[in-house]
């Protein structure tokens, strides 16, 4: 049976603490320091975060190649949260400042700040004064209706804010707008090399991989492309990009992106055409498609005509099923049919359905069917790990980007099908 | 032994009129301890002769271990003094200073042997911190200081409804209305009225008079600077009925209309 877990909260309740996101907007800042103003212990969930996209990134065999920046807590204490943290905060200030010599301080509030009133923004303004330093602070208090997101746009407003200037334009540059698992990660690796292989120079990677003193020179960038998915989460990077093309002229080139092989040609032409680099996009697309082609003739005489179950539960507004419907196609598998699991509620059941049937003819079954249909498979892709004894590839949650992304998955469901069905158990891609 | 605890709208007299009752109590040979729970630390003003120079929270702010000498003042007739204390105005959280301090006061056991717990909590039940006295058991007579200004019955109105939530679920009750009078016309009658919409009674009605600002600028209780004055006996009567009361009661909050409406009816007899 599928996980019997199911969500009864969504995106737009506080379910994710602001001060995460305050801290990768300025994680890899080369001369920032980040103070989390909270009790010692929330520092641990930067800490969780951190070492997970370490975890990440190793198992990619991409080695991080900038220093992350030093994090202080203010240690708020009982004592603090009855006379208040703000002189701890000032203290904390002062120490950061004298210890690493940073070109600017970010403030993270905490939940225990936030309730007890603490006024951070004056603390920030007085101790800028003081210390000679900007001092950056932002109006989110962990959970308390903020979450991740809230602090890190809040953050990397602060940060254009302040140290943006408008620039002469350099031609044929690009800056990258987001996060996505970092320079290191698949998705901007593979923008990156898209970029350069269409003769466009990368200048960096904001918020977060920017140290502070290029964010001067940021703006020199033609046009800034936005690293994101789908879904309303990335609503505040479009905006961002917008204020960067409002205030500072650089065009934003975010309207889609390159997450599938018909999307990943269209956003090619799209940033070719920017640049007025049309036939290098249309050759570059040819190029990559023709490598892909070669990729699925060595595939094909293993996946060809394989039965395979297609079991979903993630909302849609992280994950795409036609990207994968379009996998199973390239591959000539064997569709026996999409399960939708009992994770969705009537309404996104509904909507899940509706795009599973506008681009297959597969039938659709229950959860309740799940188990029967995978004894009659070689292999199940799936959003959630279900307790079957079938092979499972469990379907990535950020999607596979540009055609580097799509190679890697049909080549982990060849790899999948290449072993024994007996070796059951699930494969993360 | 007996632990009462004084609210009422701020600047309603809370302070001056649980001094005096604390000091007729001693003046009748019981054990009686003033808890001043307001980070402006002048609930034992009169009973000192001075502010509290030490509340419990400046010895957390100063992260010092916490001794009973430390905290507990001597003031009036042997009446025990304790200042909650806290934060500066608009820095930190008081509420959670008075929920740190009595969990002090507790752990040290600093007030098992009395006779009379005395409760003076700030204003209004602001936050949950402020209702601690009432939510943890600390105290379970409470008495709401009132005049007849419709601001004041408001704020008592409200501190009744947080009494009831508690009431419901525990031993706290409230003991009465203690009429603190502005000279308003009709003001005793008014105030009898409302206690009675909210199942309690006046347990005293204190005519204002100029004995009490004498006394006060002084730094002294009535029962102190003039224990032949009449305003000094009724402050005896108080205490002595605060003691002896066993009416308690859940009460009956009132909406605000029907509040508005019963101040002007008591109003509009002028």
């Amino acid at each position: 049976m599928a996980l019997q877990t199911k969500r009864y909260i969504n995106w737009r309740n506080s379910c994710s603490c602001s001060m995460t996101g305050v801290w990768e907007a300025v994680a890899f800042a080369e001369g920032a320091v980040l103070i989390f103003h909270s009790p010692r212990a929330c520092a641990h969930v930067a800490r969780t975060m951190e070492l997970y996209s370490h975890y990440r990134t190793l198992g990619d065999l991409r080695p991080e190649t900038l220093r992350p920046i030093p994090v202080l807590s203010t240690q708020l204490t009982e004592k603090h949260t009855i006379f208040g943290g703000g002189e701890q905060l000032a203290a904390c200030l002062r120490y950061a400042a004298a210890k690493y010599e940073p070109r600017c301080i970010a403030v993270a509030n905490s939940c225990v700040s936030g309730v007890i009133g603490d006024d951070v923004e004056a603390v920030g303004a007085e101790l800028e004064e003081e210390l000679g330093l900007p001092v950056l602070t932002v109006n989110c208090y962990g959970f308390l209706n903020t979450e991740y997101h809230d602090g890190y746009y809040a953050m990397t407003r602060e940060l254009i804010r302040r140290f943006f200037k408008k620039q002469p334009k350099e031609k044929g540059t690009v800056l990258l707008l987001g996060d996505c698992g970092g320079p290191w990660g698949l998705y901007a690796s593979e923008v990156r090399r898209l970029l350069q292989a269409l003769g466009l120079k990368v200048i960096g990677q904001f918020p977060g991989y920017m140290a502070v003193d290029e964010m001067a020179r940021a703006a020199r960038a033609e046009a800034a492309v936005i690293l994101g998915g789908r879904g309303a989460l990335y609503e505040g990077l479009r905006k961002i990009a917008r204020q960067l093309e409002q205030d500072y002229e650089v065009k934003a080139l975010g309207a889609f992106y390159p997450v599938d092989l018909q999307q990943t040609r269209q956003w090619l032409l799209s940033v070719a055409g920017f640049f007025g680099k049309e036939e290098e996009g249309r050759r570059l697309i040819a190029a990559e498609e023709e490598k892909l082609q070669s990729a699925l003739n060595g595939f094909l005489p293993v996946t060809k005509g394989q039965k395979v179950l297609l079991c979903l539960g993630r909302q849609l507004d992280y994950f795409d099923p036609a990207t994968t419907l379009e996998l199973v196609e390239l591959l000539r598998l064997d569709l026996l049919g999409v399960v939708l699991l009992d994770a969705y509620e009537p309404k996104e059941r509904q909507e899940v359905l509706a795009k599973v049937q506008a681009v297959t003819d597969a039938p659709i079954y229950d959860t309740a069917a799940a188990e029967k249909l995978c004894e009659k498979v070689r292999l199940v892709l799936t959003t959630h790990e279900l307790q079957y004894p079938v092979p499972q590839l469990f379907l990535p949650m950020i999607p596979e980007v540009g055609y580097s992304g799509t190679l890697r998955l049909l080549g982990a469901i060849y790899r999948r099908l290449c072993s024994r069905k007996e070796r059951g158990g699930l494969t993360y891609v | 032994m007996k632990k009462i605890a004084i609210y009422g709208k701020g600047g309603i007299g809370k302070s001056t009129t649980a001094a005096n009752i604390s000091a007729a109590l001693s003046q009748q040979g019981l054990k009686v301890c003033q808890i001043g729970c307001d980070p402006k630390n002048d609930s034992t003003r009169l009973l000192l002769g001075h502010l509290c120079r030490r509340t419990v929270l400046d010895t957390v702010r100063e992260g010092k271990e916490v001794t009973l000498a430390d905290v507990v003042h001597s003031g009036y007739n042997g009446i025990k003094c304790v200042e909650a204390g806290g934060p500066e105005p608009g820095v930190g959280c008081a509420g959670r200073g008075i929920i740190v301090a009595l969990e002090k006061l507790t752990e040290l056991q600093a007030l098992d042997e009395e006779d009379v717990l005395i409760y003076d909590v700030l204003g209004d039940v602001v936050c949950g911190g402020f209702a601690v006295p009432i939510r943890e058991g600390y105290a379970t007579d409470i008495y709401i200081v009132t005049s007849g200004e419709l601001m004041s019955l408001y704020a008592a109105n409200n501190i009744a409804k947080g009494v009831r939530r508690f009431a419901l679920r525990g031993k706290v009750r409230l003991g009465g209305l203690i009429g603190n009078s502005r000279n308003m016309p009709n003001e005793k009658e008014l105030l009898e009225a409302f206690a009675r919409r909210l199942n309690t009674r006046l347990a005293s009605f204190i005519p204002r008079a100029a004995v009490v600002n004498r006394a006060e600028n002084l730094r002294q209780t009535v029962l102190q600077y003039a224990p032949d004055d009449p305003q000094a006996e009724i402050y005896r009567r108080l205490a002595a009925r605060l003691l002896s009361n066993e009416e308690l009661t859940v009460p009956t909050p009132l909406d605000f209309e029907e509040l508005e409406d019963l101040v002007i009816k008591y109003g509009a007899a002028d």
